[in-house]
């Protein structure tokens, strides 16, 4: 049905792409070849975006007001599926447990990962070893992790072994909604701290030596040289790593997905979850839809207001 | 002379290439489905795993008596819905069927999807099986949707009780146990009460030996798991009043919603004590379990750590794997436990019951061949599924344990054991020789039996369409309840208005209609 159309659609673009080529290619004369040729260099490019970035968004911006569940005809419902939404429990819960997570997984990640680059900056021995063994967890990927991390969290997994040993009673980590949390977002910051300690390391690299020779003239406190010269001399690079870990944990889906399924009860839950539950597993397409586009929204509310109290508009300047 | 050799020459190469070509059957007769390949789909398990495994290993076999060629795409578990209903709205068509959960089957009948399979049972072209051998009753909420055919017999699901024979048997603990709750309890437990008693009464006691606090109960509680099928397991003998002949009425035999109004039960007395339960048995295992997929429940009883697990038929099989079990020997199976009380939705009140109250429990995917709309080739398909329907192959199928098929037609019990006329043909050393233990296999065999035979009403797995919305309002809930984050009664009551609000997304009427057929009620 929908999908179907979509798959013509899809044709017709890539029909028309041709065309345009081949009859730029052969059709037009030398002249107008020159003068028109960017414009048609462009088409194609203008035409992949259109059928493939703002036709499925349209598309499912329409979806977001009808009732669609695959097996059954769409039936328009005007903003039902957003009221719904705004009523439904789950909702505020799984909104609710996305902003525990950022607020403590960004915070934490950017901090400790600035605070060991400043570390790994200085003359130390074996720094290359430890830069190296520290970056090590990005590679990981996400799924594979949190599959891997099932049997470390497990009642007779390694790190209850651990706690044994120094006389602690095993834990059941993923089984209670507190520790559930806490050990998904422990994975999250093991493995995307290493991400932001890079990104500040080869910041931190760029910063002139002279500027901190001088700076050593004025004073020997290594806290004031940070505070006033290497903090701000790199706000533009916590502002970019801040923003980029926002966005990665709030749409954070692989994790919790593979180790908790977002339980016990709700705790897990996060937005992405909740989405892809109502989405893909239930086949509330329209509700889905509703949802997704509501999280666009506060994600641009988010940004918005983030730029406007970071000043961040001044620092990209 | 050189063109008599060449010609001697061309006389034995044409003979040599003869004989070759007949040996290797090119010149047999064509086959009946030759040069057509068809693309299955199936749970992903690899060619010795559950449901995946007896299609591999009978693929060469089939494809020598077709001609055709079987493509088998493996799907894991959570996308098997997810993948089979994309490709079916896209008409992508990848498969031309799958060896797919019955659950979906409602989902599947709201969009035409598939096709029944009456028109080919009775064609001689296509291997024998027989209707009257599926056990009694079971057919009409696994293979058929009111009467019609629409899967040939294949896995019958079911929930029965696993629990240690040896640990339960053993004489100290009996009296141990009589003297701290005073009473002696029944092997196996005959209710959830004596059940919980009995849990709790093992668990932190180092009934094992090993030096450590054990544990009384292992469930697979995981959220978007088993948590709500394990529930409804639980809560069908404290709301299902049984009906004389076994087939629903208003008010007994059904379970889910109320087949005049599709007014979901769900909030009901029976359901809420059912939901106490289990949280009561929640407790009496290890806190890890509402963080355990089927793999955890079953590797701590496997482990030899806890005295109860009730579930799916698998756990026998991989009780015989002494490579991952310790418990192979000491296996006891039975019916679910049932209760001495049942909610009476008619009158309003508890009905107080002589004997307990056991339900037949038919919950769970019951994997079946599905043939889809838009393949080519349903002939084809369905010779498939007949294939593996016939008493052979589906004999050979339930006996080997990796295959995780379970039984359901009456030829696979043992000779003593009887369904009317219908009678087993089985012996224990069609299971012994497959490495089973010969008690294990007899208590295995006969949780099966009891499950069948020991009550006329049956518990059905929920086929309407929409099922898995209805499923993930009710699992979600039960995971909240049992992790203390809102009480039974909250729990509950959200579930009853996420399923009045599914069924009016749904259309009340049509899902009336479905649900009737579906459970076989008439009015």
């Amino acid at each position: 049905m929908f999908l179907g159309l979509s798959v013509r659609v899809w044709g017709m673009a890539i029909g028309l792409m041709l065309l345009t080529y081949l009859g730029g290619r052969f059709l037009l004369s030398a002249k107008t070849k020159q003068k028109h040729l960017p414009t048609f260099l462009l088409i194609p490019s203008i035409l992949a975006i259109l059928f493939m970035v703002i036709y499925p968004l349209v598309y499912a911006f329409r979806l977001a007001f009808l009732e669609w569940h695959g097996f059954t005809p769409p039936r328009f419902v005007g903003l039902n599926n957003f009221l719904n939404m705004f009523l439904d429990y789950k909702f505020w819960s799984a909104l609710g447990v996305t902003m525990k997570f950022v607020a403590i997984a960004v915070p934490v990640e950017v901090i400790v990962g600035l605070l060991v680059a400043v570390l790994l900056n200085r003359q130390i021995r074996g720094k290359n070893f430890l830069r190296t063994l520290i970056t090590l967890p990005i590679f990981v990927c996400p799924v594979a992790l949190g599959f891997v991390s099932l049997s470390l969290y497990d009642t007779n997994g390694p790190v209850n072994a651990l706690l044994k040993i120094f006389g602690f009673q095993p834990i059941a980590w993923l089984g209670t909604p507190n520790t559930a949390l806490a050990s998904i977002l422990l994975l999250d910051i093991w493995q995307w701290t290493p991400f932001c300690f890079l990104v500040f390391l080869s910041g931190l690299q760029n910063l002139s030596s002279e500027i901190y020779e001088a700076a050593y003239l004025e004073t020997n406190s290594s806290l004031a040289i940070f505070r006033y010269l290497t903090l701000p001399l790199i706000k533009p690079i916590i502002a970019t790593i801040t923003m980029l870990r926002l966005l990665e944990t709030l749409k954070v889906f692989d994790l919790p997905m593979s180790l908790t399924k977002g339980g016990p009860g709700f705790a897990t839950e996060t937005y992405s979850i909740m989405t892809y539950k109502v989405g893909l597993r239930q086949f509330s397409f329209g509700d889905a839809s509703a949802r997704a586009f509501f999280f666009l929204f506060l994600l641009f509310v988010i940004f918005t207001i983030l730029f406007k109290i970071g000043k961040f508009s001044e620092i990209y300047e | 002379m050189v063109r008599k050799a060449l010609l001697v020459m061309f006389v034995v190469v044409w003979l040599v290439i003869g004989v070759l070509l007949s040996s290797a059957g090119w010149s047999q007769e064509k086959r009946m489905f030759e040069g057509v390949t068809i693309s299955i789909g199936v749970l992903a398990a690899g060619n010795r795993g559950p449901i995946s495994g007896a299609l591999y290993y009978w693929r060469d076999e089939w494809e020598k008596q077709t001609g055709a060629k079987l493509n088998i795409i493996e799907v894991p578990i959570a996308q098997i819905r997810e993948k089979i209903f994309t490709d079916l709205f896209t008409g992508g068509g990848t498969f031309d069927g799958f060896d797919g959960p019955i659950w979906i089957t409602g989902d599947l009948l709201a969009g035409d999807y598939i096709y029944d399979i009456e028109q080919w049972y009775n064609d001689p072209r296509f291997p024998r099986w027989n209707k009257d051998d599926v056990v009694p009753g079971l057919a009409d909420v696994v293979n058929k949707w009111g009467d019609t055919w629409y899967y040939a017999p294949n896995d019958y699901d079911c929930h029965t009780l696993n629990y240690r024979r040896d640990i339960l048997t053993d004489q100290r603990w009996q009296a141990e146990f009589e003297k701290e709750k005073g009473y002696r309890y029944n092997v196996p437990p005959r209710t959830w009460e004596e059940l919980a008693d009995i849990a709790e009464f093992f668990n932190g006691k180092d009934w094992n030996g090993d030096g450590e606090p054990d544990y009384g109960i292992s469930m697979a509680l995981q959220k978007g798991q088993q948590a709500g099928w394990h529930f409804i397991s639980l809560a069908s003998p404290y709301m299902m009043v049984p009906s004389a002949d076994g087939k629903p009425t208003r008010y007994k035999g059904v379970l889910w919603f109320d087949p005049e109004t599709m007014e979901p039960l769900i909030n009901q007395p029976g359901f809420l004590r059912a939901l106490e339960m289990l949280i009561r048995l929640y407790k009496a295992g290890n806190p890890a379990q509402l963080g355990w997929e089927l793999g955890g429940a079953w590797n701590e009883f496997l482990d030899g750590k806890s005295i109860f697990n009730y579930g799916y038929g698998d756990l026998g099989p991989l009780a015989q794997d002494e490579e991952r079990s310790k418990v192979k020997g000491k296996l006891g199976c039975s019916i679910l436990p049932g209760t001495l009380e049942v909610w009476d939705r008619e009158k309003g009140e508890w009905m107080k019951l002589a004997e307990p109250n056991f339900i037949t429990n038919a919950i769970g995917p019951s994997w079946s061949i599905m043939i889809f709309k838009q393949t080519k080739y349903p002939e084809v398909v369905y010779h498939l599924a007949a294939f593996h329907a016939s008493k052979e192959i589906s004999f050979w199928n339930v006996t080997h344990g990796f295959t995780g098929i379970n039984l359901g037609q009456t030829f696979q019990f043992f000779t003593d054991q009887s369904f009317g006329e219908k009678k087993g043909e089985a012996t224990i050393e069609d299971w012994v020789n497959q490495g089973w233990d010969k008690s294990d296999a007899e208590e295995y065999v006969k949780a099966f039996y009891e499950n069948y035979t020991m009550s006329k009403t049956i518990l059905p797995q929920l086929r309407i369409p929409g099922m898995q919305s209805y499923y993930d309002a009710l699992d979600d809930q039960i995971n909240a309840a049992v992790s203390g984050q809102v009480s039974p009664e909250v729990a509950l009551q959200r579930v009853y208005d996420e399923w009045q609000k599914i069924t009016k997304q749904l259309g009340v009427e049509k899902q009336l209609e479905y649900y009737r057929e579906a459970i076989g009620y008439k009015k």
